[in-house]
């Protein structure tokens, strides 16, 4: 194994020079979905933040003892119940937004992030960096999940986590019906993949 | 005993399962109580703005807290379970206000619950859901006389892409309709999404659903309305407009509410309303 990585590495490693959805294009189904509100986005950022440290830590812990022919089941497993937990939180404590996001916070189950992580860290790392690794590539996630959200709620329906930035009128004259429609956050990912590589040269895949 | 040795396997397999499964039940009987407050509250808020008088009304409901929204319900309206065939009232069947809140009908059709529903044939299915509860609420909103001001009836029906659910709020005549609104759609923002727009849901205050022979005469319409029975259809949502239509042709007929309101017509609400 390489030398130990540093903490804070893990942790800033994952939202600029390894983004997940950037970098990797994983967890693109959810980023379409739920990303119509900055409130809606956030919650499903945190959701699968917590999701992601926790079932890695989770697994890290166990790692030396899950039989190598079932672990992707128990990896499944151990996801699984920790996002039933955070489903089952939100619909006691947060009624309305876990409405909006309906099947979505289910879905972070078949989030391909939560799995890479614990396939490809967990399993061969101590907890507490698996924790710190699962945290930096929730909040990768949540960067990308967030900005897209941003673009889509101005300019689809002229505010911010709800609240109207602009008079009713303004709003009818300039909403931009297709930021509301999945494609969008197609070009508005994309966008942001294309910035993010103009900088970070060495992200360009050679061809 | 090596890791990948049949005995550890099923040993981790086993362990993991059961804390697992622990963990999850734990929480959802620990949650529980609270998330069912929250469905019935949700529920409530949504009737509640059905039965707004104004909009100055609603926009207060939309403010209320959840426990506010609770406390008004409870002082302002009966919840009434019926039969829909018979159009009967049944809530003397629920021991108290709480189990008849329970009784979630849209649970009892799409879950498909022995003995709650029953399957629609496809020729009279015009509202698209396939199966019909037998029992559903009507919420009846009272002043404080006991008078009643609104008839809320719960209605649902395919759309273009998805069921859309909401209430409907009938006059205390039972024909003129006061509001119909929508809690729950995925239809295209923008186009067929207009149902929750404010301009349009305005237009079905005074329309009224019965012609003088007791059908449902209400219908959304291409163009412009010209009459008490049309409402102007969303423009570039044609199929969404019809599955408006449908829904109420379907929930204010024979199948939906039709024998409950032809009864209370007849003979008058319960109480003292029937001195009107």
């Amino acid at each position: 194994m390489a030398k130990k990585k540093s903490y804070t590495s893990i942790l800033f490693g994952p939202i600029l020079d390894n983004n997940p959805i950037a970098l990797q294009i994983l967890g693109i189904c959810s980023a379409l979905a739920v990303t119509t509100r900055m409130d809606k986005a956030l919650t499903m950022s945190i959701a699968v933040t917590l999701v992601t440290a926790c079932s890695s830590a989770a697994i890290s812990a166990i790692r030396k003892i899950i039989p190598g022919n079932i672990r992707i089941i128990v990896q499944m497993t151990i996801i699984a119940s920790m996002v039933i937990l955070v489903d089952q939180f939100l619909k006691a404590f947060l009624y309305d937004i876990s409405k909006e996001l309906s099947v979505f916070v289910g879905l972070i189950i078949t989030n391909c992030i939560v799995m890479g992580r614990a396939e490809g860290f967990a399993m061969s790392n101590e907890p507490a960096d698996s924790f710190i690794d699962g945290v930096g590539n929730g909040l990768g996630y949540s960067l990308v999940l967030m900005m897209v959200a941003l673009f889509r709620e101005v300019f689809g329906s002229w505010s911010m986590f709800g609240i109207a930035l602009t008079s009713e009128e303004f709003k009818k004259m300039f909403a931009n019906g297709m930021m509301l429609l999945s494609p969008s956050a197609f070009f508005l990912i994309g966008l942001f993949i294309w910035v993010l590589r103009t900088f970070k040269t060495q992200q360009i895949e050679k061809g | 005993m090596s890791r990948d040795s049949a005995s550890n396997t099923f040993l981790v397999a086993g362990a993991v399962c059961g804390v697992c499964a622990l963990l999850v039940s734990l929480t959802f009987v620990v949650l529980k109580p609270i998330q069912e407050q929250n469905k019935t509250l949700d529920i409530q808020r949504n009737i509640l703005l059905a039965s707004a008088k104004d909009d100055a009304e609603r926009a207060d409901f939309k403010k209320m807290s959840g426990e506010e929204v609770g406390q008004f319900f409870n002082e302002n309206f009966e919840d009434m379970i019926i039969e829909l065939q018979s159009g009967e009232d049944v809530s003397s069947d629920y021991p108290d206000e709480e189990a008849k809140a329970k009784y979630i009908q849209i649970e009892a059709a799409e879950l498909m619950k022995k003995g709650e529903y029953r399957e629609i044939p496809d020729s009279e299915d015009l509202a698209k859901i396939k199966n019909q509860e037998l029992r559903s609420h009507v919420y009846i909103r009272k002043a404080e006389d006991g008078k009643v001001e609104r008839y809320i009836f719960p209605v649902r029906g395919k759309g273009l892409w998805s069921t859309l659910k909401g209430f409907i709020a009938l006059q205390s005549d039972l024909k003129t309709i006061a509001y119909l609104t929508y809690y729950s759609h995925g239809e295209t923002p923008g186009l067929g999404g207009e149902v929750d727009n404010e301009g349009w849901k305005e237009q079905w205050d005074g329309k009224v659903v019965y012609d003088d022979g007791g059908d449902v005469a209400i219908r959304v319409v291409k163009g412009s309305a010209s009459n008490e029975y049309q409402v102007d259809g969303l423009s570039g949502a044609t199929i969404t407009s019809r599955g408006v239509q449908n829904m109420l042709i379907y929930w204010m007929g024979p199948n939906g509410f039709g024998p409950f309101i032809k009864a209370q017509q007849k003979s008058g609400p319960s109480g003292v309303a029937a001195a009107q």
